[in-house]
């Protein structure tokens, strides 16, 4: 990753960091302000419904009273003081009652619990409501709620009773108003805010029972809360989230509402919209990103600029480095400003400065070393063949002096001796010259596989005798530009260096490989193998591990390879052969 | 006409007779006012609602006493071949049509031949002759049903009969106007006339339907009701025999009785009343609501629909209360007055014969059940019992008629003695 995408990321993160968390907080600051304010809402709500509820209960108790003090209960109640009364004519008296006082529910029963009359259920006369004859006194019972039985099924009423007394006992009015659309819809709601009435009427919950405006999208939501109401009578408030609207979100507030004997009758569900906290919410999410563009967009133009004004010395002293590290030592960085990038500037020319320098001395002294090699390796190879030259002559003076009559047979054999060693002398003068005055190479098509295998044809004889050769030429091995004869001779000496290393016998492998854009030449032996220092050494001009030899084999064949522009590298562990690579372009 | 006055003040001579005896001189003239609960229907003999009105205006060759014995009436004598199936009727020289024409054997073949489809009727000079391929044994019961009154129609359109009354037509819709027939054969009624429909003003008699809203009945008015004339009962047409033997034990009918019916109603569960049979109380049986109960547990039960006729407040009660029993066995009924095809009716059916063989067959009719017809081998009793034994009708009540009545109204319990479900206005009179 570069610099720059670093800066832009890095400045786009913090705007990003720091928008969110202002957005978080301002919205976590208002959603408890709306929060406060819902519950405060809610509570009114639900401090009007009970009033509304007190209203309707005390509304409720006192015409039920009213009807218990009427003519028809007070005939009624003196009718059963009769033995054996009929209560027939009496039968659909409830009704009329009822639709006087405008209640749902009335029932006349008589002292024993046996319903005289029913305006809900008229054709339930006769059967008993044993729950009234449990309580000891109906007034002080108050009004309650009720699950009242009708033929269609069951409903939730708000119920009153009130006794008479007659000579039999008490002839009980039990009525009331049901609980339905029309007393939710009764109570007043403020904007935003809606009821809901659960009537707990079936084991199982039923969408009928729900009472009030809602859809049945919303009846999927709000189930599990009023199942959740229902296994534990407790009030809860949860949040209602319609799928895909934000603003239709609601506060629920669920309020158990019990009967006598707490049961729980009916559930009070009250919602108040979360609208505007949403709106609020939402304004401050497109404040956020708005200023989190703004962010993201400065933090770009800010990378830009910091970009360019720190990556690019940075880049100019990165393209310096790679300058010097090609070879370019003389490459030097432009330092136009004093800040830390400036120096680095600096200080990087006073170290190409310094490298050049070393290098130099490097150099000189590699040039004086080299220089000291030849004059010691040309005192000891020129020492070796001018000592018997000097022994023959002195044998030669010393004869003419002391014997003059074996003179001419020492002149022979001392003049024979004396052309031998000054062969050597001309030999190993030579091989100096040849290093000295490598040729530049002669650039042709060569078939690398065709020289490999004319130089093992001119070992043949030599490697047959002690030493097993292995040849893996690979067919696909391109042509390549070289001088052949150079090459021949590179390939001829590293084939000598394996024989050499191989004296007790061995395998000799030459290999070539088609590499991408190179061919590889290999020549490996089994001999002795070579440490690692001697590896660092080999190509060391008049370096040589053995006994015999100027040390300029290798030398020469580092040369040929370098003045093809290839290279030339050696692997080799104590014990385990050696292995010479030559690599040229293809 | 001052003849046949004085001829139908002999003839209910001992009527009077036994009234002077009482202290109490009937006295001719006025008008009856008659209040009915529902719409009064035009006298069409062959309609059974207004089975008690038709003798008024149109007369039967024969007529049943007290004891379900056919006497004479339009009829002066009659005939049969030992196999039942040809008979000879002689009709009675003196009475006329209300427009004077003389009663003959041939005036009456209409409507003899009308109501008797499967016999051929035949007529010479002043006898009929009434001839069938199978036996008629009980012919002169069915003689003495209101649809074989003799009914003259005229070329206007108009009914005429041979009754005491004669009836103004055309008339307002849903009411009937009778007029005394002055020169009836059998003597001439007390009243003047007759008003019979729903909304009398100042009525002299007011029906007061059993059950449905309580009426309030003026303090002066006495209430008079007649024995048990109509049956209420369940038709069932789509049950199965548990389900159907569940539902006839659930009822309670008792309670139904006693309160719907204010007392007036008799539990049911014969199809002809006490009174008629003798033997309805062999039918008696107390509900069952265990034995119910383990009927319904072993049936895929599915709610059924009852009808009821939509007009009769006292059996959309019952409907509801059956409703309330059933559901204590285990069975749903859904109660409306509309349902096509409902599993479960309520019906009425008004008893139109004082002849129990006769009444027993005018319910099988009417409810389509199998008529075992009675005889030597089989007794009234078996011929009644055999349709109930797969609860494919359940009775429920046995049903009076309730009349309010004005003390002026005189002779009314005496002329409704008879218990033959008929309103004897021709017998009664009215103080001024």
């Amino acid at each position: 990753m570069s610099f720059r995408s670093k800066v832009m990321i890095s400045i786009t993160a913090t705007v990003l960091i720091a928008v969110w968390a202002v957005a978080w907080a301002v919205s976590a600051s208002i959603t408890a302000v709306f929060e406060r304010r819902d519950a405060e809402r809610t509570n009114t709500l639900v401090a009007q419904f009970r009033r509304e509820f007190a209203r309707r209960s005390a509304e409720v108790a006192r015409r039920v009273e009213a009807i218990a003090h009427s003519s028809t209960v007070a005939r009624l109640a003196a009718h059963l003081s009769e033995t054996q009364a009929e209560t027939a004519p009496f039968v659909n008296d409830a009704q009329a009652l009822a639709e006087e006082q405008s209640l749902n529910f009335l029932e006349l029963v008589a002292p024993d619990g046996s319903i005289v009359s029913s305006a809900q259920w008229p054709a339930r006369f006769g059967y008993r409501e044993e729950w009234l004859l449990r309580a000891a006194k109906w007034e002080d019972e108050g009004v309650f709620l009720k699950r009242e039985e009708l033929a269609e099924g069951p409903a939730l009423g708000l119920i009153a009773v009130r006794t008479l007394k007659t000579g039999a006992g008490f002839v009980y009015v039990a009525g009331g108003q049901r609980l339905n659309e029309e007393f939710v819809e009764s109570l007043l709601l403020p904007e935003g805010m809606r009821l809901l009435l659960y009537r707990n009427l079936e084991p199982q919950f039923s969408s009928q029972d729900l009472i009030g405006h809602f859809s049945q999208d919303e009846v999927k939501l709000l189930a599990p809360m009023i199942e959740e109401v229902r296994r534990r009578p407790e009030e809860i408030r949860r949040t209602l989230l319609p799928p895909g609207s934000s603003t239709a979100a609601e506060t629920v507030t669920l309020i158990p509402l019990s009967g006598r004997g707490d049961q729980l009758l009916a559930i009070l569900l009250v919602a108040n919209s979360r609208r505007d906290l949403a709106a609020v919410k939402a304004q401050i999410r497109r404040a956020a990103l708005v200023v989190a563009a703004s962010g993201v967009l400065l933090g770009i133009v800010l990378s830009f600029w910091t970009a360019s004004r720190v990556t690019k010395p940075v880049r100019q002293l990165a393209m310096s480095v790679r300058e010097v590290a090609g070879g370019e030592w003389s490459t030097r960085a432009v330092s136009e400003s004093n800040d830390e990038i400036g120096q680095l500037a600096r200080d990087f020319n006073r170290m190409t400065e310094q490298l050049v320098e070393q290098r130099d001395r490097m150099l000189q002294a590699e040039r004086v070393a080299a220089w000291r090699e030849l004059a010691r390796r040309l005192a000891h190879e020129l020492k070796n063949p001018l000592f018997p030259l000097q022994i023959t002559i002195e044998n030669l003076q010393r004869v003419r002096e002391r014997s003059p009559g074996e003179f001419e047979e020492v002149f022979e054999e001392s003049t024979a001796t004396l052309l031998a060693e000054l062969h050597n002398l001309k030999e190993i003068i030579g091989r100096f010259s040849d290093f000295a005055k490598m040729p530049v190479p002669q650039l042709e098509s060569v078939r690398v596989n065709d020289l490999v295998r004319d130089v093992m044809r001119l070992f043949e004889a030599q490697l047959q005798s002690r030493v097993g050769t292995v040849l893996e030429l690979d067919d696909r091995v391109p042509v390549v530009q070289a001088d052949p004869e150079q090459i021949r001779r590179a390939l001829r000496n590293l084939i000598l260096n394996a024989m050499d290393a191989m004296p007790d016998g061995g395998t000799l492998t030459v290999r070539t490989r088609s590499m991408p854009g190179k061919v590889s030449l290999e020549v490996m032996d089994t001999g002795e193998g070579l440490t690692k220092e001697e590896c660092e050494r080999l190509f060391t001009p008049y370096y040589t591990t053995k006994q015999h030899g100027t040390g300029l084999g290798l030398a020469i064949v580092q040369s040929v390879v370098s003045d093809h522009g290839g290279s030339i590298s050696v692997e080799s562990e104590p014990g385990k052969g050696t292995t010479f690579r030559i690599e040229l372009k293809a | 006409m001052r003849l046949r006055a004085w001829r139908s003040l002999a003839l209910n001579s001992a009527v009077f007779a036994a009234l002077l005896g009482a202290g109490v001189r009937p006295r001719y003239g006025g008008t009856l006012r008659v209040q009915f609960a529902g719409p009064v229907p035009a006298l069409d003999p062959s309609d059974p609602a207004v089975a008690p009105l038709v003798h008024l205006v149109f007369e039967t060759l024969v007529r049943l006493d007290e004891r379900s014995e056919p006497r004479l009436h339009l009829a002066s004598g009659w005939q049969h071949d030992p196999s039942f199936k040809r008979w000879r009727i002689t009709v009675r020289q003196n009475p006329t049509f209300h427009d004077g024409t003389p009663l003959s054997a041939s005036a009456a073949v209409p409507s003899i031949a009308a109501a008797l489809p499967n016999a051929s009727v035949g007529v010479a000079q002043q006898t009929l002759t009434i001839q069938s391929e199978t036996p008629m044994p009980a012919l002169l019961h069915e003689l003495a049903q209101p649809r074989t009154a003799i009914v003259r129609r005229a070329s206007d359109g108009l009914l005429t009969g041979t009754g005491p009354f004669q009836w103004r037509q055309p008339g307002e819709a849903g009411v009937i106007t009778l007029v005394a027939n002055e020169s009836y054969w059998n003597g001439r009624p007390f009243l003047d006339s007759a008003v019979i429909s729903a909304a009398a003003g100042q009525p002299d008699v007011i029906e007061i339907p059993v059950g449905g809203p309580r009426r309030v009945v003026p303090e002066r008015l006495r209430v008079w009701t007649s024995p048990p004339l109509e049956l209420l009962a369940i038709q069932v047409l789509n049950a199965t025999p548990a389900v159907r033997e569940a539902l006839s034990l659930s009822i309670d009918r008792a309670a139904i009785a006693k309160v719907l019916t204010a007392g007036r109603g008799e539990p049911a569960q014969a199809l002809l009343p006490q009174w008629l049979s003798g033997h309805a109380f062999l039918f008696k049986g107390a509900p069952d609501l265990p034995r119910a109960r383990q009927l319904v547990a072993g049936e895929r039960t599915v709610p059924l629909a009852m009808s009821y006729p939509a007009s009769d407040p006292l059996a959309r009660a019952v409907a509801d209360r059956i409703a309330v029993n059933a559901r204590d066995a285990g069975l749903s009924i859904q109660v409306s007055p509309q349902s096509v095809n409902p599993p479960l009716r309520l019906v009425r059916h008004r008893i139109t014969s004082i002849d129990p063989e006769q009444a027993l067959a005018g319910i099988s009719s009417a409810l389509g059940l199998p008529r075992i017809p009675g005889g030597p081998v089989t007794s009234l009793y078996e011929s009644e019992r055999a349709p109930l034994e797969n609860w494919l009708t359940i009775p429920l009540l046995h049903l009076p008629d309730v009349f309010a009545i004005h003390p002026r109204v005189r002779y009314w319990d005496e002329a409704h003695g008879r218990k033959d479900g008929l309103l004897h206005l021709e017998d009664v009179w009215i103080e001024p």
